[in-house]
């Protein structure tokens, strides 16, 4: 309330706090009420020396935040930014829970010799304290010392009381024996071990190679034997105790000053378990009892060890490189026989080819037409044929008179049903010889003059031959891959691309071998139109495609013979690339 | 559960290089020293003490230094002198203070009163304990002869009356650090660099190679002497100079190098003192190259020089060498293309194993049924490999001749401090161990058996 007054430096008018005498008042206010915080006192303070004494009780008894009960003129002082409370409340008394740590000396019951080292233990200062003397003097032998055993929940100590990580210790029941057992049952064991082998072999049913295998294993002087002392053994048990039956490092600390010969980690094994075979029988009440022990019912077997190892060892030898390189010794092995197998497929394609001689000939040279139908004419039979289409018994024999050419086509086609091979076949046969033919670019002559029936007749023949071979390699293919000697591989379109690839022979024969041998796509050097059809046979060899006909096609569309040879020389000019780029290939694999 | 329990106990790892002494249960070593021991001669520093001479008996076991020093009766006989001086605060330079490391050139003790100065500045200097109330954990090196632990559990026992003794093998140790109890422990030292099978928490120890051409100290040596040869003068120590900063003149802000001139420094100072500064070069310019070295390659020599400055002021402009350097631990042959005058710094250096074959070899000795757990176990530790790409490199080496199948994992902490002190936190990490606590070898135990019985109770 006096706050406007301050501000305008008006003096306050308290004519109270003058009156009462202001020493006794004084001494009351410096008074810090307990419980309250020392910031909220000191914001508080203030405004107690203005008021009277009983809000600065009332904030006393009822904590900060409980300002309606101060007087009205306190309400703005006291109203909390923060709730106050946590402040003002009594404190929690954590004495009662509290838990400290002592510095105290403990035994381990794990350790033979007392040693005595000390560690930070738990310890409840309230209730344990007065018992602690109690506990530790009720504590037995060395095991509880004061102040360790006071919680059973304490850290480090135990239920029992005994240092809390004895229990961890674990060790291996390694057998002893005496002097007396030693004499009786395991001194003679060396001379019975071998004998005792061969029972046990046997009884198991195992073939006689392996038993030979396994005799021949015995005469290795990995496994001779050589007769262990007392001393020996006795040594071999103290360190199995020592590692805990780590044979490896037992075998490895292994002192020569201790033991006369090295010893392997088989020979100790077979050592070991043999005397603890004696033991359990010497030691058993009878004899099912000894039989029953795991040590008697498996017997160690160190030549299945030493095998077992010497597999290991092949396995591990079995490096990471040696098996990369071996793997791309594989992978190039595979390539190979593919290429191979590419080539004899390529070199089948050309004999195809190079057995139409005649065809091979008429292209080496620029056709003249002349020669060509010189060629074709010779072809033909001089003497009449017996024509059915002559004869006038046919029912569509138009009346009036025809010239004879008018026919030659239908005589022609009668003479190629009849001297095709497989005339027999009918007519999807036909159809199909048909097809091919037309697929070179050679549909029935439309003017049937000697030569170009003649010429029309030998191609049809000529398909004909082609067609009936390539069914027969086809099969036979089909029949190796059956019997797994070969990969199956894409044959040409089957229709008249024989033709086709005898006019793509290469003018000199030995361009052509090299390239025809190590073309990689496995068909004989084609040019553009071979490149076409690698993409696009991947489609049944029955099944027409694109492939040769197309680029064939082209040729032909461009303006028939002449035009073809024309091209020619371009796709030679191709191939020799091709070849040479082969070439190389081959000598980098002869490499 | 936490197996953990705190026995106060002080772990201290003796290196060749260097000593970490601390309480076990922390994570980094309290007390890091070079361990280089200088001693003064009898004529001067210190009262000389002739009955020295006579308290100790003529055979005394203690006594390995070599007969002819002890004829001319040069060096102190015991440690109680305070002629011994050890570097780490006080890193002085005195008059005739030979400084020599108390193992030989081989990192086999041989120089217990060193050790003893050693083990007195840590108890006394650094962790300034009672000793009697603190057992100890000691690493020592894998071959330690069996005399060597008897004479040093003898001195720690009668000397600083300690209530037990622990002695944990280095590659055990550091194997123990990354958390394993097998594994194959390639520690890269001061004087060796050893490689050692750990099967189960027990070190092989014919399964143990060490290789000087590949320790810190040859790699140290090589580079001062490429430094100097380079240089085509010695490198300057700090205590060899006087610096002084010009002010006026033309040479305003330089330094002025003033030669002292110190005659009676000995040679073991003055070469410990360039081992450390061409061991900061090799820290800050050698890199090792994360493929291996070839130096027909072109890129590689087209590689632009780094300089290091020497304290002097004088810089080294460094070139390809700083790749051929610590390439030298992946193809010792390489140290031929240095073109060092004078005698290898290691016998027959270049005709050293590698470290990767070095691994191999180790592992080809464990027992076969031990192999597939090392090769997938393999803990890189110790200050030689603070090399970047030290641990991929070791990785694809040993790949290619690791067995099909079989996991290649190379281990190696990424964080400098715990790679270097592998050994030492292996060896505070088990002495914490509330199960450890029974495996100590107590002050009863050597009196009621004997110093012997350290090698039962610390296999």
């Amino acid at each position: 309330m006096s706050d406007f007054k301050d501000m305008l430096g008006i003096p306050r008018e308290n004519p109270n706090a003058n009156a009462s005498g202001l020493g006794t008042k004084k001494s009351k206010k410096e008074v810090k009420p307990k419980g309250m915080s020392r910031e909220v006192w000191q914001i508080v303070r203030g405004n107690q020396s203005s008021h009277s004494q009983g809000g600065m009780q009332g904030l006393h008894a009822q904590g900060g935040g409980e300002d309606k009960a101060n007087g009205g003129g306190m309400v703005d002082a006291l109203v909390p930014l923060v709730p106050t409370h946590a402040g003002l409340k009594t404190k929690r008394k954590v004495s009662a829970r509290k838990v400290s740590w002592s510095w105290q000396p403990f035994r381990n019951s794990a350790r033979t010799d007392g040693l005595m080292l000390k560690h930070w233990v738990k310890k409840n200062i309230g209730a344990a304290a007065a018992t602690g003397g109690k506990d530790g003097a009720a504590g037995t032998g060395g095991k509880l010392l004061p102040g360790t055993g006071l919680e059973a929940t304490g850290y480090g100590v135990d239920i029992g009381g005994d240092y809390a990580f004895a229990k961890y210790n674990k060790k291996v029941e390694v057998p002893e024996f005496t002097e007396r057992e030693y004499e009786r049952w395991i001194a003679n064991l060396d001379s019975k071990e071998t004998k005792a082998e061969k029972p046990s072999e046997n009884d198991t049913n195992e073939n006689d190679e392996n038993q030979e295998n396994k005799e021949s294993l015995m005469n290795d002087d990995r496994l001779a034997f050589k007769p262990w002392s007392k001393e020996e053994t006795e040594y071999l048990f103290e360190m199995l105790r020592r590692f805990d039956l780590r044979f490896i490092v037992a075998k490895d600390r292994w002192s020569s000053t201790a033991s006369p010969c090295e010893r392997s980690i088989e020979d100790m094994k077979t050592r070991y378990y043999e005397v603890c075979r004696a033991l359990v029988r010497a030691r058993a009440s009878n004899k099912e009892e000894a039989e029953a022990n795991l040590i008697c019912k498996t017997p160690f077997d160190p030549q299945h060890e030493l095998m077992r190892k010497e597999a290991l060892e092949t396995l591990l030898a079995r490096t990471n490189v040696a098996h990369k390189e071996e793997a791309d010794i594989l992978a190039q092995v595979k390539k190979i026989e593919s290429d191979r197998r590419a080539e004899t497929h390529a070199l089948l394609q050309r004999q195809q080819a190079v057995f139409a001689p005649n065809r091979f000939a008429a292209h080496e040279k620029r056709a003249k037409i002349e020669e060509i139908r010189k060629d074709f004419e010779s072809d033909m039979p001089h003497h009449g044929v017996p024509c059915t289409t002559t004869q006038t018994s046919r029912d569509d024999v138009q009346p009036g008179v025809y010239p004879r050419s008018q026919r030659a086509v239908e005589v022609a086609a009668e003479i190629a049903g009849r001297d095709a091979p497989n005339s027999g076949l009918g007519p999807r046969y036909a159809k199909r010889l048909d097809q091919s033919v037309e697929e070179l670019g050679c549909p029935e002559p439309r003017n049937g003059t000697k030569a170009a029936v003649a010429g029309w007749l030998r191609l049809r023949k000529q398909c004909g031959v082609y067609l009936t071979l390539r069914k027969q390699i086809a099969s036979a293919h089909e029949k190796l891959v059956q019997a797994g000697k070969a990969v199956a591989i894409q044959l040409p379109p089957a229709t008249a691309s024989g033709p086709a690839l005898g006019a793509n022979v290469p003018q000199t024969p030995t361009t052509a071998d090299r390239g025809g041998f190590s073309n990689m796509d496995g068909f004989p050097a084609a040019g553009a139109s071979m490149k076409q059809q690698t993409i696009a046979d991947r489609k049944p060899p029955g099944q027409k495609t694109g492939g040769l006909n197309i680029g064939f096609r082209d040729t032909e569309e461009k303006g028939g013979k002449a035009e073809k040879e024309k091209a020619k020389p371009k796709k030679a000019e191709k191939r020799k690339a091709e070849t040479t780029g082969a070439g190389t290939r081959k000598k980098l694999r002869k490499k | 559960m936490y197996g953990g329990d705190e026995v106060s106990a002080i772990v201290m790892d003796v290196g060749t290089h260097s000593v970490k002494a601390g309480y076990a249960g922390q994570d980094t070593p309290s007390a890091v020293f070079s361990s280089s021991v200088g001693r003064g001669t009898g004529q001067l520093g210190g009262p000389s003490k002739d009955s020295d001479a006579e308290m100790k008996d003529a055979d005394d076991p203690h006594d390995m230094k070599p007969k002819s020093i002890q004829n001319t009766n040069i060096f102190r006989k015991s440690p109680q002198d305070k002629d011994f001086f050890v570097v780490d605060s006080d890193n002085i330079r005195r008059d005739d203070v030979e400084y020599c490391s108390p193992f030989n050139a081989d990192g086999v003790l041989d120089d217990l009163d060193a050790y003893e100065a050693i083990c007195d500045h840590v108890f006394r200097g650094r962790l300034c304990v009672q000793t009697a109330e603190h057992p100890i954990l000691l690493s020592e090196p894998v071959l330690t002869p069996e005399a060597n632990r008897e004479k040093i559990v003898e001195l720690l026992f009668e000397k600083y009356k300690l209530p037990a003794v622990f002695l944990g093998k280095n590659p055990v140790l550091s194997c123990f650090a990354s958390g394993k109890a097998t594994g194959l422990s390639v520690d890269v030292g001061g004087r060796a660099a050893t490689t050692c099978a750990v099967h189960e928490g027990y070190a092989l120890v014919k399964s143990v190679i060490q290789s000087k051409a590949l320790g810190g100290d040859c790699l140290t040596e090589t580079t001062l002497r490429y430094m100097e040869e380079k240089m085509k003068n010695e490198v300057k120590p700090r205590y060899a100079f006087k610096k002084k900063l010009q002010t006026g003149g033309k040479n305003d802000g330089e330094f002025k190098i003033e030669n002292l001139s110190f005659p009676k420094t000995s040679k073991s100072y003055n070469l410990l003192k360039r081992h450390q500064i061409a061991e900061d070069a090799k820290a800050s310019v050698m890199r090792l190259s994360d493929v291996r070295l070839d130096l027909k390659n072109s890129e590689i020599n087209q590689m632009p020089t780094v300089q290091y400055e020497l304290p002097d002021g004088n810089t080294i402009e460094v070139g390809v060498e700083r790749f051929i350097v610590p390439e030298i631990m992946f193809n010792p042959a390489i140290v031929d293309e240095l073109k060092l005058k004078g005698p290898p710094v290691v016998d027959d250096m270049q005709n050293a194993m590698s470290l990767p074959a070095q691994v191999l070899a180790s592992i080809q000795n464990a027992d076969v049924d031990a192999r597939k757990d090392l090769f997938g176990n393999v803990i890189l530790t110790g200050g030689g490999t603070m090399f970047v790409n030290c641990k991929e490199r070791l990785e694809s080496a040993i790949f290619d001749h690791a067995p099909q199948n079989v996991k290649t994992k190379v281990t190696a902490s990424q964080n400098a401090v715990e790679r270097r002190f592998a050994t030492w936190i292996g060896g505070s990490i088990l002495a914490s161990l509330g199960s450890f606590q029974q495996m100590w070898m107590s002050k009863a135990e050597y009196d009621e058996y004997g110093v012997s019985h350290i090698h039962k109770k610390c296999p």
